[in-house]
C-alpha cells in the first residue's frame, strides 16, 4: 500500500497559537490511541500547517482524508467556543452537493462552478454549491485586515484547508472522502494550550473521527476490536 | 477613478504574497507620486530578543521558524555564524550535504512561487485556483516539482518543513549514498520539468521596466551562490566582506512597517534576490541552468522585474543540477557532524534565502550563551527598492485607471516574491508626554 493509499488524519494548525492548536491536539490523542494498538495501523496521523499543495500531497490517493482545523466563527452564525461543525466533500460523480467549508475565507464559491470540460468529467472534483447550505459562516483565524480575499487570493499565509480543496476539486486530487472538522475556538492568541471549552471539545471529536474511521470501506482490524480502549476504558482516555 | 488629484491606490492585505502586508500609493495634487509604500504590519517576531541567553546550539532550530517557506536559509546561516564564532570550518561532504538541503529549498519555494503566487499575474487569473482550471498541465508541473523539492528537504533535513536534522557543525545524521542515489531519478525528472517550465515562463508577456537600484549578492567561489560564502558584491563592483556587513548596510526604522528599512551606506537602496544573483553571477550557472536561460532570452544580466520570474525557473533548473552533481559525488562523511566547542566570539553568517540575501549576527559567551543576536532578512533589505520601484511604475502607468494600476502594483510587489513574515521586526515604542 502506497503512503496516500491508506487513510490519513490531518490535523491542521500551531499549537503555540492556543485554539489554534485545536487539529494537532486531536492528533495527539489519536496516537495515543494509535500507540496502544486501539487505531488500524495503516491510519496516517499527521500535523500539518495547513499549506495548501502540502495537504493535497498529504491526502492525495487516500481512500479517506479526515481534516481538523480550528475556525473562528461568524458572531452572527449562533456558534461558540467549543462547537463542532462537520462537512463531508460530496462528488460531482455522486449526484449530490458538495461540502461549502466556509473555513479560511472560504471555499465556498471555489468549489468550481465552471463548465471545464476536463473538470466536469473528473471524478474527484466537487460538483458546485448548492443554495441554501444549512453550514454557518466560519473563518479560520487570520488577521483582521487579511479578511477581504477569496481563498486564492489571499496572502498564503491565510490559506488553509479551503483552498486546498479548492484547488484539489480543480486539479482532480481530492481523496476518495474527504471530512472536514471545525473546532469553534475562542482565544488565537500566542501561547500553548486550549482553552476549556475546546479541550473539552478535542475528546467529542477524537470520538468522531474514530466513527468516521468505522465506516464501512475501510480497513480494519482483523481482530475487529479497534474500538475497544486502552485499559478496558469505555471511551479513550484523553488528556492523561 | 478617483479624482485625479485625490488620486489614492490602496490594497489592504496583499494577495499571494508570504505573511501580511498592505500596499499604499498616494499622489500630490499635481499628478505626482507623493509616496508609495509597502506596508508590513506582519506582527512583531522577537526572535532576536528570545536568542539572547539561548544556548548557540539551539539558534539553528529557533531561527528555522522565522519561516515556514524558507527554514533551511536560516538554520545554515545560524551554523555559519556560530562555526565562525567558534572558530570552525565546515566543509567536504557536509557542506556539500548542506548545499544540497538548501537546493531542495530553492526548487521548492521558487515552483510555489512561479506557479500559484506570480503566474496567474502573467496570466490574467485572479489566483492559481482559477488558472488551474485552465493551466492544469502547468499546475501540476508546479506541484511535481514542490514536491519533489519536499522530498529532498525531507531527505536530507528530516522533514520538508523546519527541518530537524541540521545543527552547528554539520547533521545529527547523514544519509546514506544509496538512500541519496535512489533519489536521484526523481530529480532527473524535475529537471524535465524544470525545463519546461522555464519555456512555459519565458512566452509571458513582460512589462517594460528596469532596477534601478544596485545589486548585491554573495559570493561563493566559483559556484552560483546559495550556501554560504564570505563576501557580498554589487553592480557597482563594490564589495566587503560579510563581517563588515554592519558597516555597509544601515537599517532604520519606519512607521509603516514592521520590518526594518535596509540601505546601503554609500548607496541608497539596493536589491537582493534572484535578479541580483542572476545579474551578478550568471556566468556561474550549470550547463543546463545556462542553456535554458540563452533559450528564455536572457544575456548575461537580467534588470527587467517582471523578468524575475524566468531567473527563479532558471534557478530551479541549477537548484537540480546542483543536487544531482552533489548526488553523484556523494561519499558519506566518516561524522555526520564536526565538534563546535564555544568560545567567546562574533560569528557571521551570509547565505542567499530563495528571496535574497540572509544575514546572521551572533556573539556569544565563552559557555556559548547568546548574548547579541542581529538577523537582516531578504524582505527588509529590498523593501525601500520594492517601493521605488512601485513609485516608479505608477508615475510611469498612471493613464491607467485604478484597478488597473492597482493589479499591475500587485504584481510588481509579487515580483520580488516577498516574504513578510520573514522581514518583520519589532518597532520600538515612544510615548511622549506634556
Amino acid at each position: 500500500m502506497t503512503p496516500g493509499a491508506a487513510p490519513v488524519v490531518i490535523g491542521v494548525g500551531e499549537e503555540f497559537r492556543h485554539d489554534d492548536g485545536a487539529g494537532p491536539a486531536v492528533v495527539a490523542e489519536l496516537r495515543k490511541l494509535a500507540e496502544a494498538g486501539a487505531l488500524p495501523p495503516e491510519i496516517r496521523l499527521v500535523t500539518d500547517s495547513g499549506e495548501p499543495t502540502g495537504l493535497i500531497e498529504l491526502w492525495r490517493d487516500a481512500p479517506l482524508a479526515i481534516v481538523v482545523d480550528a475556525a473562528a466563527a461568524d458572531p452572527a452564525a449562533g456558534l461558540a467556543a467549543g462547537d463542532v461543525v462537520r462537512w463531508e466533500a460530496e462528488y460531482r460523480d455522486t449526484g449530490r452537493s458538495p461540502m461549502t467549508p466556509h473555513h479560511s475565507t472560504s471555499t465556498s464559491t471555489s468549489t468550481s462552478t465552471d463548465t471545464d470540460t476536463e473538470q466536469a468529467t473528473d471524478d474527484r472534483s466537487a460538483a458546485p454549491p448548492t443554495a441554501g447550505s444549512p453550514l454557518p459562516a466560519i473563518t479560520t483565524p487570520a488577521p483582521a485586515p487579511a479578511a477581504a480575499h477569496s481563498p486564492g487570493s489571499a496572502a498564503t499565509h491565510a490559506l488553509g484547508p479551503g483552498a486546498a480543496i479548492a484547488l484539489a476539486s480543480v486539479l482532480g486530487r481530492l481523496p476518495a472522502r474527504l471530512v472536514l472538522f471545525a473546532v469553534v475556538g475562542a482565544d488565537f492568541s500566542l501561547g500553548p494550550g486550549l482553552s476549556p471549552h475546546v479541550a473539552d471539545t478535542v475528546y467529542e471529536v477524537v470520538w468522531d473521527i474514530v466513527d468516521e474511521i468505522r465506516r464501512p470501506g475501510l480497513p480494519a482490524r482483523t481482530d475487529g476490536d479497534f474500538l475497544s480502549w486502552p485499559g478496558g476504558c469505555t471511551g479513550p482516555r484523553l488528556g492523561s | 477613478m478617483t479624482h485625479k488629484h485625490e488620486r489614492t491606490l490602496r490594497v489592504g492585505s496583499l494577495a499571494r504574497v508570504e505573511g501580511e502586508g498592505a500596499m499604499h500609493v498616494r499622489f500630490d495634487r499635481a499628478g505626482r507620486v507623493e509616496r508609495a509604500r509597502l506596508e508590513i504590519y506582519e506582527p512583531p517576531r522577537f526572535f532576536e530578543a528570545f536568542l539572547r541567553g539561548r544556548d548557540y546550539a539551539e539558534a539553528p532550530d529557533i531561527t528555522a521558524r522565522v519561516c515556514g517557506i524558507c527554514p533551511v536559509a536560516y538554520q545554515i546561516s545560524a551554523c555559519l555564524a556560530m562555526e565562525e564564532a567558534c572558530g570552525v570550518t565546515v566543509g567536504g561532504q557536509l557542506a556539500e550535504l548542506r548545499r544540497l538541503l538548501y537546493c531542495g529549498e530553492w526548487i521548492e519555494s521558487h515552483a510555489l512561487h512561479i506557479h500559484l503566487l506570480h503566474a496567474p499575474d502573467f496570466l490574467g487569473y485572479a489566483d492559481g485556483i482559477a488558472m488551474a482550471r485552465d493551466h492544469r498541465a502547468a499546475v501540476e508541473r508546479g506541484l511535481e516539482i514542490k514536491k519533489i523539492g519536499n522530498a529532498l528537504m525531507a531527505l536530507v533535513g528530516g522533514r520538508a518543513i523546519h527541518p530537524v536534522n541540521v545543527r552547528v557543525g554539520g547533521f545529527h545524521r547523514v544519509p546514506t549514498r544509496a538512500e541519496l542515489r535512489r533519489f536521484a531519478p526523481e530529480l532527473r525528472r524535475a529537471l524535465e520539468l524544470a525545463l519546461e517550465a522555464v519555456i512555459w515562463v519565458a512566452g509571458f508577456d513582460f512589462p517594460e521596466a528596469e532596477i534601478g537600484h544596485r545589486l548585491a549578492a554573495v559570493v561563493q567561489g566559483d559556484r552560483y551562490p546559495i550556501d554560504g560564502g564570505s563576501q557580498i558584491v554589487t553592480d557597482a563592483g563594490s564589495g566587503f566582506g560579510i563581517e563588515q556587513f554592519e558597516d555597509h548596510v544601515i537599517e532604520r526604522q519606519v512607521p509603516h512597517s514592521t520590518a526594518l528599512y535596509a540601505e546601503l551606506a554609500d548607496g541608497g537602496t539596493y536589491l537582493t534576490g534572484p535578479l541580483a544573483r542572476y545579474s551578478l553571477h550568471s556566468a556561474k550557472l550549470s550547463r543546463h541552468a545556462a542553456a535554458a536561460a540563452r533559450a528564455a532570452g536572457l544575456g548575461d544580466q537580467c534588470r527587467n522585474p517582471f523578468q524575475s520570474i524566468i531567473v527563479r525557473a532558471v534557478e530551479i533548473v541549477y537548484a537540480i543540477e546542483e543536487a544531482l552533481r552533489i548526488i553523484e559525488e556523494y561519499e558519506p562523511p566518516e561524522r555526520p557532524w564536526v565538534p563546535v566547542a564555544p568560545r567567546a566570539g562574533r560569528g557571521h553568517g551570509v547565505t542567499e534565502a530563495p528571496r535574497g540575501l540572509l544575514y546572521h549576527r551572533y556573539d556569544i559567551d565563552g559557555d556559548g550563551t547568546i548574548r547579541q543576536a542581529r538577523i537582516v532578512p531578504p524582505t527588509a533589505q529590498n523593501q525601500a527598492a520594492i517601493e521605488a520601484e512601485l513609485s516608479e511604475l505608477v508615475q510611469r502607468r498612471q493613464e491607467l485607471a485604478d484597478a488597473e494600476l492597482t493589479a499591475l502594483c500587485e504584481q510588481a510587489i509579487r515580483n520580488f516574491d516577498p516574504c513578510i513574515s520573514c522581514s518583520a521586526h519589532f518597532l520600538d515604542l515612544h510615548l511622549e508626554r506634556p
